[in-house]
């Protein structure tokens, strides 16, 4: 076979593990790598089929066929003459696309999925399925809803049923594939946590059968005063994305980061990329975060102890006061999914389904049971609530905080109540303590 | 991550009822029905004492329902409701042979491997027995394996007082030391008066020997834990279990959290020295 080089993700995926994973191989030694001009790591297939025999791993067979297969065995694009990037030494993961090209690669996405993308709504806009690219607009600040309404709709059938049988039957999710475009690394820090959520403890069969039939393209983006993703660390280029189109001005730089990214490339015009174009793209990243007047103070490191060492602090009261319990919050939060279950029967009261609905834990029946108790009564602690959900209980298990800096509880917030505010506020309180 | 990586081998259908049926009805007090159900495949359901089963009635939803049974009955399983929500008054209009639908069982239970050998003390406020006998029969079922047996029962009246027939069993076991108490007697009432905390001021047991279960309502645990470290219980020698709203009961829908725990997941029943630091537990 002809020795070709690998990248970490394909590394990773081969292994079924991060990325992150495979570069501490890298830094430890286990896995020899050589680095490029613009310092990413490549590993040849000889190198990479050494390490994985030697750890017991299973050596891809395509790996030993003759080097006509080898090309398409791989996962690389199929060759086709009008495209420009089968010369040699070019980056395959990382390629330019003009902007005029955009419509091109929605009709190439359109051969096998659904595709949605951002789409001005009043002030805001919402990701709305595109029935031609022309209305989308990529070039934006914020959604309404994250594209978390893709993953855990606002509704979903969990049962069909006929009162009269009592026969009862799980609907199929809706899976057919779908492409959303011009996701926000914030946005898609949030469906990797929902991932963790529905795969924690027990792996939920609707959820997923939706989400693996899923592309996701990510964009930059255009920070507004609410943003504050570096502060929670969730301005991430290189997760959960099939491609990200980095804005470079007349293009975008895009990183191709799984097979499946590859595939709906194909037959696109694009440019190999120039230092140039990386050094723009890094700039379209660095613009990723916080207003200079509106910081999270405290580390986002911290936040689990100031919650828990600020847990008596009237703090929690005076925005408790504030909040009107409307719930919006919850809704417009990328990482919220809890859900209530209601049974809807038709008019001809024999037939009907159980439905779940997106939920929020600042109304106060949430935590209430039949008898009348409440176990959430107070707003305080509602408030409290949902800020240690954020920053404090699963954030040790996940590695990182369930809230992804994208601001739109604050922004949305008819009270002002700001999640931002809060934590300074808890760290100043705590630290007069 | 690549979506890849989520796509795996377990993924559940974790939503669609069990069919079952209702082989025996009976109305225990005003408010208590007792329910015997039989799963339609005929098999057993399976459970540990002290865990929950989601009851469904289509049109009407689904509640978590304590199992009242002892895994050592065989067959078909006890569940006892109290008419307090949609469901429930619902359940309290079906007719003997009725069909109903059954999730779970779900959460953890009591650790009865850990429990042999052990002297137990059993505290049972009002509706809370409803749970707590699912232990209580199993224990008395496998007598041989624990060590002392205590059986303290509160209701707020006599007319509250649930399993009567069942009480006579415990009254008459010379194994079992069996305690009962209501708040408010009536002229019939001839035993002892008194909050639940009564019983145990005047107990004997050995606190290094013993495991205390408690299930009650919320106010019940407070005083009843008092009461215990007043007997010189170790925390991790008290066993509750908590009611919370546990709507999906997989563990997903968030509405049992308690702080950072999914009462659905690792409940109802708990050690209590692993609630101390939950401040929203109790």
């Amino acid at each position: 076979m002809a020795e070709r080089l690998l990248t970490t993700g394909e590394i990773a995926r081969l292994c079924r593990v991060t990325t992150e994973t495979v570069v501490s191989w890298i830094k430890s030694g286990k896995l020899k790598a050589c680095s490029t001009p613009g310092g990413r790591y490549r590993v040849s297939t000889i190198t990479c089929a050494k390490f994985l025999d030697e750890y017991g791993l299973p050596v891809p067979r395509e790996w030993f066929m003759p080097d006509a297969a080898d090309g398409q065995a791989a996962g690389a694009a199929p060759a086709s003459p009008d495209q420009q990037t089968n010369e040699e030494n070019i980056d395959m993961d990382q390629l330019v696309l003009a902007k005029a090209f955009v419509p091109n690669l929605v009709e190439n996405l359109k051969k096998s999925y659904r595709v949605f993308g951002p789409v001005p709504q009043g002030a805001s806009s919402a990701f709305k399925e595109l029935d031609g690219s022309e209305s989308m607009q990529l070039d934006y600040t914020t959604t309404i809803l994250p594209p978390k309404k893709f993953v855990l709709p606002p509704r979903e059938k969990l049962l069909d049923f006929n009162i009269a049988t009592g026969e009862s039957c799980e609907p199929k999710p809706d899976a057919r594939p779908i492409a959303v475009l011009g996701i926000h690394p914030c946005d898609m820090q949030g469906i990797l946590r929902l991932d963790f959520a529905f795969r924690r403890g027990r792996c939920e069969a609707n959820y997923f059968e939706r989400r693996k039939n899923m592309l996701f393209v990510g964009t930059s983006c255009n920070p507004d005063e609410y943003c504050f993703c570096d502060a929670v660390g969730s301005n991430k280029f290189d997760q959960g994305f099939d491609l990200f189109l980095s804005d470079i001005g007349q293009s975008y730089l895009v990183d191709v980061l799984t097979p499946r990214g590859r595939e709906v490339l194909a037959g696109l015009k694009m440019q190999p990329v120039t230092d140039i174009d990386r050094r723009e793209a890094k700039k379209a990243h660095d613009r990723c975060t916080s207003h200079p007047g509106r910081k999270m103070q405290p580390a986002v490191s911290s936040l689990p102890l100031l919650a828990k060492d600020g847990d008596e602090l009237d703090l929690w009261a005076n925005f408790g006061k504030r909040c009107l319990t409307c719930g919006t919050c919850n809704l417009v939060c990328p990482t919220c999914y809890c859900f209530d279950v209601r049974d809807n029967v038709e008019l001809d009261l024999t037939n009907g389904a159980r439905e779940r609905f997106w939920d929020s834990c600042q109304l106060e029946e949430f935590a209430e049971v039949a008898g009348g108790e409440s176990f959430r009564k107070e707003r305080a602690n509602r408030q409290k609530h949902r800020f240690n959900r954020k920053f404090r209980y699963f954030a040790a298990e996940y590695g990182a905080p369930f809230c992804v800096g994208c601001g739109r509880c604050s922004r949305q917030c008819v009270a002002k109540i700001d999640i931002v505010e809060i934590a300074n506020e808890l760290e100043k309180a705590v630290a007069k303590l | 991550m690549p979506a890849e990586e989520h796509v795996c081998n377990c993924l559940e259908r974790l939503y669609k009822p069990r069919a079952a049926k209702l082989a025996k009805v009976e109305q225990l007090t005003a408010k208590e029905k007792f329910f015997e159900v039989r799963l339609d495949d005929g098999s057993d359901l399976g459970h540990q004492p002290g865990q929950f089963v989601e009851v469904s009635l289509f049109g009407y939803g689904e509640a978590p329902i304590s199992i009242s049974s002892s895994p050592t009955k065989k067959g078909s399983f006890d569940l006892c409701v109290r008419a307090a929500g949609g469901l429930t008054n619902a359940m309290h209009k079906l007719p003997q042979g009725a069909s109903i639908g059954i999730r779970g069982p779900f959460g953890k239970g009591f650790d009865t491997e850990f429990l042999k050998g052990k002297d137990i003390l059993f505290v049972g406020g009002g509706i809370g027995i409803v749970p707590l006998r699912s232990l209580i029969n199993y224990v008395l079922d496998k007598r041989k394996d624990f060590g002392k047996v205590t059986i303290l029962y509160g209701a707020k009246n006599p007319s509250e007082l649930l399993f009567i027939n069942e009480l006579e069993k415990w009254k008459n076991d010379k194994t079992v030391d069996f305690r009962l108490t209501v708040d408010r007697p009536d002229e019939s009432w001839k035993g002892h008066t008194g909050v639940i905390t009564t019983l145990i001021t005047d107990l004997q047991v050995d606190p290094a020997a013993t495991y205390a279960a408690i299930v009650g309502p919320p106010i019940m645990y407070k005083f009843v834990l008092l009461s215990l470290k007043a007997k010189q219980f170790r925390d991790d020698h008290i066993i509750v279990s908590l009611e919370r709203r546990m709507k999906c009961g997989v563990g997903k829908c968030g509405h049992c959290q308690i702080n950072s725990i999914y009462v659905c997941q690792d409940g109802p029943v708990f050690n209590y020295a692993t609630l101390k630091d939950l401040r929203e537990a109790f």
